[in-house]
């Protein structure tokens, strides 16, 4: 525990404790994803581009919809007559407790996901759920290539509290599990200020109720976390790549039901923009070519290629690239079903819109520039035609950062935990 | 009914009998003292409590009109699957009724291609894995009791088993539910696949105890049947040489898909009940099971084999072929029930220590036993600290059971002290609930009742477990459950 983070979550409670009726608060991170309430001036540029503009009324109400962090503090104000103020969560930083032979870790809210991951990788070990901005094939390279974001400086910046808050896993979560799955516990401070922690510090844990996993993907709309215990894994000596190429829709599908349904222990496998896909094994390098070649041999029919050492590597970062590389581009992430994948990337193709489906069919990624007539038009078309197919899905960069799109399912059972751990709203709705 | 039996119940239970007809037709509505009987206790025998009434709905609108009679009436119910919890999760309410969930016992779907599996609570845990095997998949957790308890209990208890160590829990493969919340509000909880957005509500819900409602409707994840298995029993001098293995084997980077440890009175005990035979001079066995691709496991298990043989075994056997390695686990799985041949009563416990301090919580857990004259017997889930410590006793011998309860008293405040929790996967129920504020303090505590409380208002669902300064419990019993008598289910 460090003294003067203490303090500063000691005068946050106090804060949120003594605030007046009315008084919001915006708990913001590095300003990578969508804590999606991010206060004004201290994000990467995300959603405040020059297409600034709100999205229609279609989408659901609530202070985070459709608007960008500058007209969420704006509105904010004006409905309440007070700014809302930023809890900026960078100043709580550092390892609490790092116990490799527990494989557990303990990190205070604002410490960056960089930071966390140097000290596992020094014991062989990681999150192997994989921080989206994190490419689990090699080390970071700092790239400056004039207009991309650089990786190895957004895995600085981004905090691991915002990891939780945002709820996004990278392409581990097909084999290992999410975030949700690896989270042990957490400190946070609820909507009234008292000082809060769920869960325990061991890896199995059965008692009260799962408020770790409750915090994840909520965004700070819940309370403001303020340390957190991962489980972690001993990391895979070696990986080997393999791009499939897939003609269509229907034989990406295929590809992946074939894959999914063997026991070939896929570390991933994650369809790109341009429909290949790739899938990787991990393990012991002597195992990897053998398994590799028997995957090959399956899939006989669609020509593929092995990818190792840098080439690898590069195929990861290219990804990593699409994903976060464009600031102009608007990303959504949105859960999907691989029975449902046809329908939705036909409609995803009349739209216009890029995407990518990751951890086996189950997640889309979507990506589009924003026109500059009408900013809004494809984001309120994704939005009715989810709600259509009953999927929901959220914006994490660019214009409508944080905008929910489709049904909200659990609303009333959301609404209840809210009552309980933010009853004055001070901490803003989806 | 007899007139005699009606005669002897009060006007508020003659309502509630009456507008219970009014959902249930005869035959789903139990009242008659012989027809409550089997639903007085669950797997934690020392608690009996005969409830008003036992209904049996066959739809979740039964359950949507049971429970808002329930909310309107202000009786407490319970819902139940097979009734195996052993943390006393769904005894039953004196002033209320059960929902036995049983004849909800549809596999509404097997999708191979999605991997997942969409059941009714109902549900035997182990008929899913049955009904996805014609498709090379499976479903993962495995509570010893899995040919028994119902998908739906798993899910109220977060149910683990042995292969939590690299699978993760019931948590961990629920992937949907659609929930009667206690005010007969239906919700749709989780996405159906691997991704959602927003707060883990599922994730919520799984684990909450039946306080948060019942889900009438739950869609898993499927994983394929791993290629090959590679399954190693050792002998060790003592529990700590034991557990010390264990913590050199986690160290290596090895994620083996379960580590359990048995000490000699279990063993002696598995021995006795299905004739398992285990090294003669071991104090404990370790048992560690590798699975994955051929490849993967072919390499690993030279790795698992120079580990062991750095450490102290002195015997080791490695099972050569499908029936030795289900022998193994046979031993391992009916040792909670064996033990009721070398004891007439025993307590479980389901402590989780950090894994490093496993070889001195066990050790502290002997001297315990030493001090107190009481038999402690151990067989536990050792890859992940989670411990289940079974203390021997005779009920029928005055004060004994106290003795006991009191040396389990101790033993869960020494977990918590060393880092650890209360339960690693049979949930707080009524037997630990008032364990919980040592796990969480009593700020914490409250919080989560005010959760409780804000989804329901008058506590009627599942009152009396997880939260202290419940109401009195029930009755006392000593002796096996009937199921375990029978060698049907066991305890883990």
């Amino acid at each position: 525990m460090t003294p003067d983070v203490e303090q500063q979550i000691e005068d946050w409670s106090q804060t949120l404790r003594s605030a007046p009726t009315g008084q919001r608060f915006l708990v913001s991170g590095g300003g990578t994803k969508p804590s999606l309430l991010t206060g004004t001036g201290t994000g990467t540029g995300t959603g405040t581009g020059t297409a600034e503009k709100r999205i229609g009324s279609s989408l659901p109400s609530g202070s985070g919809s459709g608007r960008t962090v500058a007209e969420q503090s704006r509105a904010l104000a004006e409905s309440d007559g007070a700014a809302p103020q930023t809890l900026d969560t960078r100043g709580l930083s550092g390892i609490i407790e790092y116990r490799p032979a527990e494989f557990t870790i303990t990190a205070y809210a604002g410490t960056p996901v960089s930071v966390v991951l140097e000290a596992l990788a020094q014991h062989g070990q990681y999150l192997p759920f994989e921080s989206p901005f994190h490419v689990a094939t090699g080390p970071e390279e700092r790239s400056d290539d004039a207009g991309r974001w650089r990786r190895a400086d957004l895995a600085a910046r981004t905090t691991i509290g915002g990891l939780v808050a945002a709820g996004i896993n990278g392409p581990g979560r097909l084999r290992h599990g999410g975030l949700r799955d690896f989270i042990l516990e957490v400190r946070y401070l609820d909507g009234e200020g008292a000082i809060r922690r769920g869960g325990r510090r061991v890896v199995k844990n059965a008692a009260g109720f799962d408020i770790p996993k409750l915090l994840v993907g909520s965004c700070g709309r819940l309370g403001v976390i303020l340390d957190v215990t991962f489980k972690v894994f001993p990391r895979p000596l070696d990986y080997l790549t393999m791009r499939v190429m897939s003609e269509n829709i229907d034989s990406t599908i295929e590809i992946i039901a074939t894959l999914t349904t063997h026991p070939w222990d896929l570390d991933a496998l994650e369809v790109q923009p341009d429909g290949s896909v790739l899938i990787r094994l991990a393990g012991h390098s002597d195992a990897l070519v053998k398994h590799g070649q028997r995957i090959q041999s399956r899939l006989s029919k669609y020509y593929s290629s092995f990818l190792t050492g840098p080439q690898q590597h590069q195929a990861w970062t290219a990804y990593a690239d699409w994903l976060w590389g464009e600031a102009d581009h608007a990303v959504a992430r949105v859960p999907v079903s691989l029975r449902g994948l046809f329908d939705l990337d036909e409609s995803l193709d009349e739209m216009e819109i890029e995407r990518a489906y990751g951890s086996g069919g189950n997640v889309a990624w979507l990506r589009w520039l924003p026109s500059s007539e009408n900013p809004g038009t494809r984001l309120k078309r994704l939005h009715k035609c989810l709600c259509e197919v009953k999927c929901c899905g959220q914006v994490i960069q660019g214009l409508g950062l944080g905008s929910w799109l489709g049904a909200f399912p659990g609303q009333a059972f959301y609404q209840h935990l809210k009552n309980v751990f933010d009853p004055r709203g001070r901490l803003g709705n989806f | 009914m007899t007139a005699n039996e009606s005669s002897t119940l009060g006007d508020a239970t003659l309502e509630l009998h009456r507008r219970l007809q009014s959902i249930y037709p005869p035959e789903r509505l139990l009242t008659k003292r012989g027809q409550l009987a089997a639903y007085e206790s669950d797997g934690l025998t020392v608690f009996q409590t005969r409830p008003l009434a036992v209904v049996v709905p066959t739809s979740a609108e039964d359950i949507v009109a049971t429970v808002k009679l329930c909310q309107e009436l202000g009786v407490p119910y319970v819902p139940r699957g097979s009734g195996t919890s052993l943390s006393g999760g769904c005894v039953p309410h004196a002033e209320g009724i059960v929902i036995a969930l049983n004849r909800l016992n549809q596999i509404l779907q097997v999708d191979p291609v999605q991997c997942t599996a969409v059941v009714e609570p109902g549900v035997i845990n182990l008929e899913i894995s049955k009904a996805a095997a014609p498709y090379g998949l499976y479903y993962a957790p495995d509570p010893s009791s899995q040919q028994v308890c119902t998908i739906g209990g798993n899910l109220a208890f977060n149910a683990g088993g042995a292969h939590c160590l690299k699978y993760g829990m019931t948590s961990n493969h629920v992937l949907g539910a659609k929930v009667v919340l206690p005010d007969g509000e239906m919700v749709e909880l989780g996405s159906g696949g691997l991704e959602q957005v927003g707060p883990d509500l599922l994730g919520m819900f799984v684990g909450s105890e039946g306080l948060m409602g019942i889900a009438v409707e739950i869609t898993v994840r499927l994983l394929p049947k791993p290629e090959a298995f590679h399954t190693v029993m050792a002998g060790y001098p003592s529990l700590r040489a034991a557990g010390d293995a264990v913590a050199q084997i986690v160290a290596s980077g090895l994620l083996p898909g379960a580590i359990e440890i048995m000490d000699r009175l279990s063993m002696d005990a598995a021995t006795r009940a299905v004739g398992v035979a285990y090294p003669a001079d071991a104090q404990a066995v370790l048992i560690v099971e590798l699975d994955g691709t051929t490849e993967t496991v072919e390499i690993e298990k030279r790795a698992l084999q120079q580990l062991i043989d750095a450490s102290a075994a002195t015997a080791t056997l490695v099972a050569a072929t499908a029936e030795q390695r289900a022998m193994i686990w046979k031993g391992r799985k009916s040792a909670f029930s064996a033990v009721g041949l070398i004891s007439p009563d025993f307590l479980v416990q389901d402590t989780v220590v950090p894994r490093t301090r496993l070889g001195e919580v066990l050790e502290a857990i002997e001297a315990l036993s030493r001090e107190t004259g009481i038999r402690v017997a151990n067989v536990f889930h050792a890859g992940d600290g989670n411990l289940h410590p079974l203390i021997l006793f005779d009920g029928r011998v005055q004060g004994e059971l106290e003795r006991a309860e009191a040396l389990s008293a101790r033993i869960i405040r020494l977990c918590i002290e060393q880092g650890g929790s209360i339960t690693g996967e049979h949930g707080v129920g009524m037997e630990k609930r008032e364990f919980l504020p040592d796990l969480f303090g009593a700020a914490d505590v409250d919080f989560m009742r005010r959760l409780r409380r804000e989804l329901d208002p008058g506590e009627v669902s599942n009152r009396g477990k997880m939260f202290p300064d419940g109401e009195a419990p029930a009755l006392r019993v000593v002796g096996l459950h009937p199921l375990e008598s029978q060698g049907i289910a066991s305890r883990m």
